[in-house]
């Protein structure tokens, strides 16, 4: 017969069972002992393996036992018979299939933690292009650097489907098509954003923008490890700047080289991805665009928060303020193991999966593989923020109210990405917006210190998203492979 | 209203038009041998992206492709009044396939989940964690046989996901005015329940071999845990249990699988075995044998065709004649590189390698059994094989092993032997390598055989009258019902223990229309797509 479809496509291996044959006529059994027994014996384990009489029917008939040969040999009229006899006689046993190969901890960590990497380089530009920038103006950083996220999240969702969907070609189009477009959408923000005697910022907002969007379609592509050698001027003008200070013109080409690598990179792999053969016909179209929009709020709404854990007591006007730059390192720095975790947090719940046998004890397990994973990720946002405490000249201390606000932002993140992974990206970004916009609004109201409401606003926004992952997380059907 | 056996649905699994094989052989000489009937093929595929390997002829109006395992459909979900009727029609369905005490009926519970498949519903309503929790707390219920296997929530899942995609096919449509045929039991009869529940449509369902045999043994390339084997053979075997019920007449391609039917709920009464046929122009008597002393054998290289057997039995030959060849003819499926590489392991083990000759696919199979002294055939399992009467048209002596319907072919003009024995095939295929005059004779008595029984045309003829049957218009030639029954009585009385006798002379094909009965409009042609099973 042909292939049979019942089970989806692989490899097909030899479908018989492969039978202990009849010993020879040295071991002779007792003429007066019922055949049956002599071959319940050898079939065994076969027999015990078996779910209903009809498939060792099929067994026997495979192996050459005819209804004669039967007739004769057992004395049962026809393999069915004999089948439900056989079946009678030995209980069942349950064998266990050979476990799927578990996933060691450490694959992805490394790309993991370069993508982390990847993600906090770019900070580094702040810091050489600082004597530049002289004062840097806000509102145009910040608009182009907000635009810059929503498009690019909304962007990289519609590449992902169709990378999913195994369309490579189809994927780097649309990030070609994209990015540009982002690049262009932010510096019109920037532009509509900048005051008189904003300029610098302005252009150092659009470059970030045009980096942003070919950074982006590297790493949605895959290619991190062609990212990382164009980044490389950033640190090492950085690690020159601790012996030395260095004169505008050199830093200025620092970055410039480096936005013009990533950039000559990206196109270069978009090219050659997008004119690589195209698929088999049917592999799916994109999204509707509808369906991209949350990713693109999601990332408003983290970046909003993000930009008051590190910039809010600067917005507030505090006397002494000083931008929290270990936090903002410790949460961008932090997205690469975070973005691991997830990994873990899925392996931990297919494990839970293969142990709970009802629904109750299924929810018990996957709420304790999120708390593990959470405390995980906290452990290390703290160890980054204190890191980074400790070596950046000048940092406010962390304690209190300050850890305590960067800890539920990052948890805020997390699990916001892990109800993105899981397709519940709607409520996610619905939470984390609404916490943005009443932050915001606190903060534009003058309403309590900016770290109160931080802290409040974290705590609130938290439970919510850790609630609405019990709920949606612990049911076994969110978990399909 | 039917028009008069003219449009018939043609519902395949796994096979034509996409897969080369015997059942697309078979279905491919079907809708050439009546180029006057309408057929619209629905073809159950894997994931959609399977070329179509059989050139359509003009008669084959339209071509379903039905993929189990492509993209997801769109999601519709249950309207919130009918989701707790939707769970009980579940639990019944899950009870009449676990526990046969409790009484449940599958078949209606099937109707109902057609009505839902036909709305787009079904798959999101089984994909939802009200199913999962039900299946759960049913299947550990401490009396059930899934309960000692200690299921999990990942088995339980693995168990939904496998239901809903091998019951999509129940929301497949086909044209209300055509005979639903499905050529195979499982899930090609889905689509033809629905509609004969709905429309009235009349089902005919053709084993070739037997299905859930085949599911029974194809169990082990995928082991899973036991709850979840149990839940999908229990599903198999009632689906087959319910089609056999339903179906308005049931063709066996032997005698042989009668056994399976009529053990699997097959009403007597409407079982009738139909012969495949092959076209004696198109393999005409051989060319003189080769020199060399040459075993030739033709077919798919799969594991059921069991080559290992065949390649230990030509080493024992060898050993007796060192000059003899071992030539198979065939090609390798997809998926399938990694038992052909297991028997060229045996065969250096065993050091035939210089022996064997691997010639791959060949587009003249008819040269392929004239490439041999004698045909071998050494599968474990066939339904009425094609290389068999192909050969034997050829006039070649052929040695098969004793599966399916393997000895109705052959009669006693071959050798058969028992399967998976290769001293046996191995004493058998010596001394007919030995015996050139007995070779000749078995030859031309199995192509006489062929000639008087196994033509195309009889069996193209049968199904020609049995669509015109089915549609209402039953033949006026036909033998009236009373030597119908008189036939299948005869059958009856002579009990399971004549399946295993060769057919002689009249007994072939009961249905056997009388000479000068209508459409005689056999197929000139040769085969265009010749292909080695």
């Amino acid at each position: 017969m042909s292939g049979p479809l019942w089970q989806g496509p692989g490899d097909r291996v030899d479908t018989l069972p492969a039978l202990p044959r009849q010993r020879d006529a040295a071991s002779r059994p007792d003429p007066a002992a019922d055949p049956l027994d002599e071959l319940a014996l050898r079939l065994h384990d076969v027999i015990a393996a078996a779910v209903h009489p009809d498939e060792i029917a099929a067994i026997l008939e495979s192996d050459g036992m005819t209804d004669d040969r039967i007739r004769l040999g057992y004395g049962r009229p026809d393999s069915f018979t004999l089948a439900a006899e056989l079946y009678e006689k030995v209980p069942r046993s349950h064998p266990e299939p050979p476990p799927p190969p578990a996933e060691p901890w450490h694959t992805g960590l490394l790309g993991s933690l370069l993508r982390g990497l990847l993600f906090a380089l770019p900070g580094l530009g702040w810091l050489l292009a600082a004597p530049l920038l002289g004062e840097p103006a806000l509102p145009p950083l910040l608009a182009g650097a907000l635009t810059g996220w929503v498009w690019n999240q909304a962007m990289a969702h519609r590449a992902y489907v169709r990378l999913g969907l195994g369309n490579r070609p189809a994927a780097a189009r649309c990030l070609a098509a994209g990015a540009p477009a982002g690049a262009l959408l932010s510096t019109v923000a920037t532009l509509l954003c900048t005051g008189p005697g904003q300029g610098p910022s302005a252009v150092f907002s659009s470059a970030q923008a045009v980096y942003l969007g070919a950074a982006t379609a590297l790493l949605v592509l895959g290619h991190e490890r062609a990212l990382l050698p164009c980044l490389l001027p950033l640190p090492a003008g950085t690690a020159a700047l601790l012996v030395t200070d260095l004169p505008l013109r050199l830093r200025l080409v620092l970055l410039a080289s480096s936005l013009a690598a990533t950039l000559l990179t990206a196109a270069r792999h978009l090219h050659r991805t997008a004119t690589a053969e195209p698929p088999a016909p049917g592999a799916g179209g994109g999204p509707r665009l509808a369906a991209s929009l949350p990713h693109g709020l999601f990332g408003l709404g983290a970046g909003v928060l993000v930009l008051h854990a590190a910039l809010g007591e600067v917005f507030a006007g505090v006397p002494g303020a000083v931008v929290a730059g270990p936090t903002a390192v410790a949460l961008t720095l932090g997205n690469g193991p975070a973005e691991w975790l997830l990994l873990r947090f899925r392996g931990g719940a297919l494990a839970g999966l293969r142990s709970a046998t009802t629904p109750a004890a299924f929810r018990r397990a996957a709420v304790l593989v999120l708390a593990r994973c959470l405390t995980a990720h906290l452990a290390v946002l703290g160890a980054l923020a204190c890191a980074a405490t400790l070596l950046w000249p000048g940092a406010p201390g962390l304690v209190g109210v300050r850890l305590a606000t960067l800890l539920l932002v990052g948890t805020v993140l997390w699990t916001g990405l892990l109800l993105q992974a899981f397709g519940s990206v709607t409520p996610a970004a619905a939470v984390v917006c609404a916490a943005a916009a009443a932050q915001t609004t606190l903060a534009e109201a003058g309403a309590g210190t900016p770290a109160a409401t931080g802290l409040a606003v974290g705590a609130a926004s938290a439970a919510a998203l850790l609630l609405l992952v019990c709920v949606r997380l612990g049911r076994a059907t969110a978990h399909r492979p | 209203m039917l028009s008069s056996g003219r449009h018939v649905t043609m519902l395949t699994e796994g096979t034509y038009p996409h897969v080369h094989g015997g059942v697309s052989t078979w279905c491919d000489q079907l809708v050439r041998g009546m180029p006057e009937v309408d057929f619209q093929v629905v073809a159950l595929i894997g994931s959609g992206r399977e070329p179509v390997t059989w050139d359509l002829p003009d008669n084959v109006r339209r071509h379903v492709p039905f993929p189990l395992w492509g993209p997801e459909p769109p999601v519709r979900r249950l309207p919130r009044g009918e989701r707790s009727r939707f769970l009980d029609t579940w639990e019944q369905l899950l009870l009449a396939m676990l526990d046969p005490d409790a009484g449940c009926d599958f078949g209606a519970a099937l109707d109902r989940l057609a009505g839902w498949a036909r709305e787009g519903r079904l798959t999101s309503a089984l994909r939802s964690e009200a199913v999962l929790r039900s299946l759960m707390w049913i299947w550990s219920m401490p009396h059930l046989p899934t309960a000692a296997g200690r299921p999990t929530a990942h088995d339980a899942l693995t168990a939904t996901d496998l239901l809903e995609h091998a019951l999509r096919p129940l929301g497949a449509r086909i044209p209300d005015d055509a005979v639903a045929h499905a050529v195979s039991a499982g899930l090609a009869t889905l689509p033809a329940l629905a509609a004969q529940h709905f429309e009235r449509v009349p089902f005919l369902l053709t084993e070739h071999g037997i299905y859930l045999r085949e599911r029974y043994l194809g169990y082990r390339t995928h082991p899973q845990r036991t709850p979840v084997k149990t839940l999908m053979l229990a599903f198999y075997r009632e689906l087959n249990t319910l089609g056999y019920r339903r179906a308005d007449l049931i063709t066996p391609c032997n005698r042989y699988n009668r056994r399976w039917e009529e053990h699997g709920g097959a009403p007597v009464a409407r079982i009738r075995t139909v012969y495949n046929g092959v076209d004696p122009e198109a393999f005409p008597d051989a060319d003189a044998e080769p020199d060399v002393p040459t075993i030739s054998w033709a077919g798919r290289i799969d594991p059921i065709k069991d080559l290992e057997t065949l390649i230990r039995a030509y080493a024992v030959v060898r050993a007796e004649l060192p000059a003899a060849r071992l030539r198979l003819f065939g090609g390798v499926p997809d998926g399938g590189d990694a038992y052909r590489v297991r028997l060229e392991k045996l065969a250096a083990e065993l050091g035939v390698v210089d022996g064997i000759a691997w010639e791959g696919r060949v587009s003249d199979v008819a040269r392929a059994y004239g490439a041999g002294n004698v045909v071998a055939l050494s599968s474990i399992s066939e339904g009425f094989p094609f290389s068999l009467i192909e050969a034997m048209s050829c006039g070649r002596a052929t040695v098969s092993t004793d599966v399916g319907g393997v000895r109705e072919a052959v009669g006693d003009t071959g050798i058969v032997v028992p399967p998976r024995e290769p001293a046996v095939l191995a004493a058998a295929l010596t001394a007919l390598l030995r015996d050139p005059e007995r070779r000749t004779a078995l030859g031309r008595a199995a192509r006489r055989r062929v000639v008087d029984h196994f033509t195309l045309t009889r069996s193209v003829d049968a199904f020609r009258r049995i669509y015109r049957e089915l549609a209402g218009f039953p033949d006026s030639d036909r033998l009236t019902g009373t030597e119908a029954a008189t036939a299948t009585g005869t059958e009856a009385a002579t009990g399971r223990g004549a399946e295993a006798a060769p057919v002689t002379g009249r007994g072939a094909a009961v249905d056997a229309p009388l000479p000068g009965g209508p459409g005689a409009a056999a197929p000139a042609a040769a085969r265009t797509v010749v292909v080695p099973r």
